[in-house]
């Protein structure tokens, strides 16, 4: 702390005289916090410990060992969402305070230690046949249940891709998956339809106030997918690019809506970032249909600088506007 | 010496304080709004997401400004090059500095950009007139960083200027003959070591109060520089590389087990000393050198697969982890487990028996109407 600023303040009559004596007993009294020091390592354990397991099973998976390894990773699993279940504070719709950060990380340890059992019997038992959509749904539920039961971002986290995951498997046949073939045509579509789920989805927990913490996770996944749908279907199908343009400043309006009502300076930054590089993208193509001489290089060179220097400007004022809201 | 005006950077740094005072509930949000006042800043710092996309955006417009030019002057663009880059890195290093000093731009992306941009430029057209010699290009590195890390007190450019600065003098000690290349992981410790105290000895003093975070990167790289000068892996690795010693697998270098200490020992020693002094950059440095040890070993002696490896090593840190937390249950000896924010202080060091002890001697009177729920910090509306 700086005592001779605060001495200053003090004598000018800014500072009382019990703050004053707070602020010095305090300077005296400074802690070393470890906080952010033990949080890395027990992270680390955590990764290692669950990375050296997946590879002990698939590096075991036909030896006579992989049962005992399988009652070990179940044994893992079991104990770490136990600790967790008895530890957790009650369930409420708002943020729960977790009891240590010793806490959240066994529940990410519980977690990354089912999706590989639940992997391990896939592969080697079997167990839902060739219904992969179904091996790829149950973790899903399990972790979206997780999340919500012991209030933790990261599973979450884990949770929606576990989501894109099985949206992939459900909407591509196994057979074609099989074949490596992969129908982008429905792979774009679905991430879209996700991409607007996921934000429903945030939009919903603030409506509804349940676990409104969680809208941030649901919206950014949601609107990245959305917007990177939107764009690759742009440059797939370039008859029509000039009409994605359109929805795309449509997806646009709505997160800059969103961005200022929520004083989000995130999502206004990627929403620019996404809607110039699709306004560059027909704009650039527009030009060198018109014109395929050195002519159409020069404006293009006088389109970035321009457009650049326009986005600055805007990037300015809006900083200005969501900082004075 | 400094671009940016010295008395807001010295008003910032007064508000940071009295923000950090009053995030600990020390004081109350109306001191907070009195004393604010006193200390205006009127850089341009906008939030840290737009100073992301005016970083990238200010890149466009000079990637594309340089494009133009040679779409210009088309033929003619190869022979003069060097001396056009050189051309625009000056002219984008006088558009920093006007953004710098007239519009008051204080790490807002675009001169973050713009000094990147000036220096690059710069030292690509002296590469290219100098057919890219190492010690000319060394040698502007240095001098550019160390201007810039100067100038505009840039923490990425004061480690650049450190990292040029050993470069150049490995490459030169190195050309000495034999004597020089056995000594060198030797005298680059003794270098880096040096560069250490120097940052560490500049740290408390007040005429560089505004390069606290250069002071601190120059620490970092100097101590992981240290590190490495005397790392088994990177001892043995460079100098058969360098020096065509042609090494076996198996075979050693000279003074082997002197380097295979040193591996183990110094990762320890700045744990140690980070502890006993407090000092957070030489315990993290520490921690993350213990990484290096692991993958040192690990290299030469691959003794156990390396899924046991992670198995057991992920044990042992959980279980390392969660020792000191419980043994840091309660502060000792000044350490915490727990982040410091909010009431932290105040309910862990209970500040307000202190404070009433200190203010009133050893026989603090309980009913001297200073009770507890009158200090004006405890009451105040923070968003916790």
């Amino acid at each position: 702390m700086n005592i001779p600023l605060f001495e200053k303040l003090h004598s000018g009559g800014q500072l009382s005289d019990a703050s004053f004596q707070k602020i010095k007993v305090a300077d005296n009294n400074r802690l070393f916090s470890l906080y952010w020091e033990l949080r890395t390592i027990l992270y680390l354990g955590i990764l290692l410990l669950s990375g050296g397991l997946g590879i002990l099973v698939y590096k075991n998976i036909d030896t006579i060992g992989h049962q005992v390894i399988l009652a070990f990773i179940a044994a893992v699993c079991m104990s770490s969402f136990v600790y967790a279940h008895k530890k957790k504070p009650a369930y409420t719709n708002n943020k729960a305070i977790s009891p240590n950060s010793f806490f959240d990380y066994i529940v990410l340890l519980g977690c990354l230690t089912m999706v590989t059992f639940i992997g391990y019997l896939q592969f080697q038992y079997n167990v839902f046949g060739t219904k992969y959509g179904l091996a790829a749904f149950i973790p899903m539920v399990l972790l979206f249940a997780a999340a919500y039961y012991f209030d933790h971002l990261g599973v979450l986290s884990m949770a929606i891709t576990a989501l894109a995951a099985w949206a992939g498997f459900a909407v591509t046949p196994s057979t074609i998956l099989q074949d490596n073939d992969f129908n982008s045509e429905t792979i774009l579509l679905t991430g879209a339809l996700l991409g607007i789920l996921l934000v429903v989805a945030g939009l919903v927990s603030t409506k509804r106030k349940i676990k409104a913490h969680f809208e941030f996770t649901y919206s950014n996944f949601g609107a990245n997918l959305l917007f990177i749908c939107t764009l690759g279907a742009m440059f797939m199908y370039d008859q029509v690019y000039a009409a994605y343009l359109l929805v795309l400043t449509g997806i646009c309006f709505f997160f800059y809506k969103k961005a200022l009502r929520d004083r989000s300076f995130y999502f206004l930054l990627i929403l620019t970032l996404y809607f110039y590089t699709g306004l560059t993208y027909t704009i650039i193509r527009g030009l060198f249909e018109m014109s395929s001489d050195i002519g159409g290089v020069y404006l293009a060179c006088f389109y970035f600088i321009f457009s650049a220097i326009a986005l600055i400007i805007f990037l300015v004022k809006m900083n200005k506007k969501i900082k004075a809201s | 010496m400094i671009a940016y005006n010295k008395e807001w950077l010295d008003n910032q740094a007064a508000n940071d304080d009295i923000d950090e005072a009053y995030e600990m509930y020390l004081i109350s949000a109306e001191e907070k709004k009195q004393a604010c006042p006193l200390f205006p800043v009127g850089f341009y710092s906008p939030n840290y997401f737009i100073r992301v996309g005016l970083f990238i955006l200010t890149f466009i417009i000079a990637g594309f400004s340089f494009g133009l030019i040679c779409l210009i002057l088309m033929s003619a663009v190869e022979s003069i090059l060097s001396g056009l880059l050189i051309f625009f890195g000056g002219g984008a290093y006088a558009m920093l500095e006007f953004f710098v000093r007239q519009k008051n731009h204080y790490r807002s992306g675009v001169d973050d950009a713009l000094m990147w941009i000036a220096g690059g430029c710069i030292l690509f057209g002296i590469a290219i007139a100098t057919d890219f010699n190492f010690n000319s290009m060394a040698f502007v590195v240095l001098i550019l960083a160390l201007y810039f890390a100067v100038r505009f007190a840039d923490i990425l450019m004061a480690g650049l200027a450190v990292i040029a600065f050993a470069s150049l003098f490995f490459h030169n000690y190195t050309q000495f003959g034999n004597l020089a290349k056995e000594t060198t992981p030797f005298v680059m410790m003794i270098l880096a070591g040096m560069i250490y105290f120097v940052a560490k000895r500049n740290e408390k003093n007040i005429i560089f109060k505004h390069y606290t975070l250069c002071n601190m990167m120059v620490k970092i790289i100097s101590l992981l520089l240290f590190y490495a000068a005397g790392n088994y892996f990177i001892v043995r690795e460079a100098s058969n590389a360098m020096f065509e010693l042609d090494l076996q697998p198996g075979q050693t270098i000279l003074y082997g087990w002197l380097f295979w200490i040193l591996t183990f020992l110094v990762p320890l020693l700045y744990i140690g000393w980070g502890v006993k002094t407090k000092d957070p950059v030489l315990l993290r440095i520490g921690l993350l050198l213990v990484a290096a040890i692991v993958f040192t070993v690990r290299y030469y002696h691959a003794i156990w697969p390396v899924e046991i490896v992670m198995l057991f090593g992920g044990i042992l840190l959980v279980l390392i982890a969660y020792l000191i937390t419980r043994w840091l249950s309660k502060p000792k000896m000044g350490f915490t487990s727990e982040e410091i924010k909010g009431k932290f202080i105040m309910d862990k060091l209970n500040l307000e028996a202190l404070v009433v002890t200190e203010t009133f001697g050893h026989s603090p009177k309980p009913d001297t109407g200073f009770g507890g729920g009158s200090f004006g910090g405890g009451g105040a509306s923070g968003g916790f």
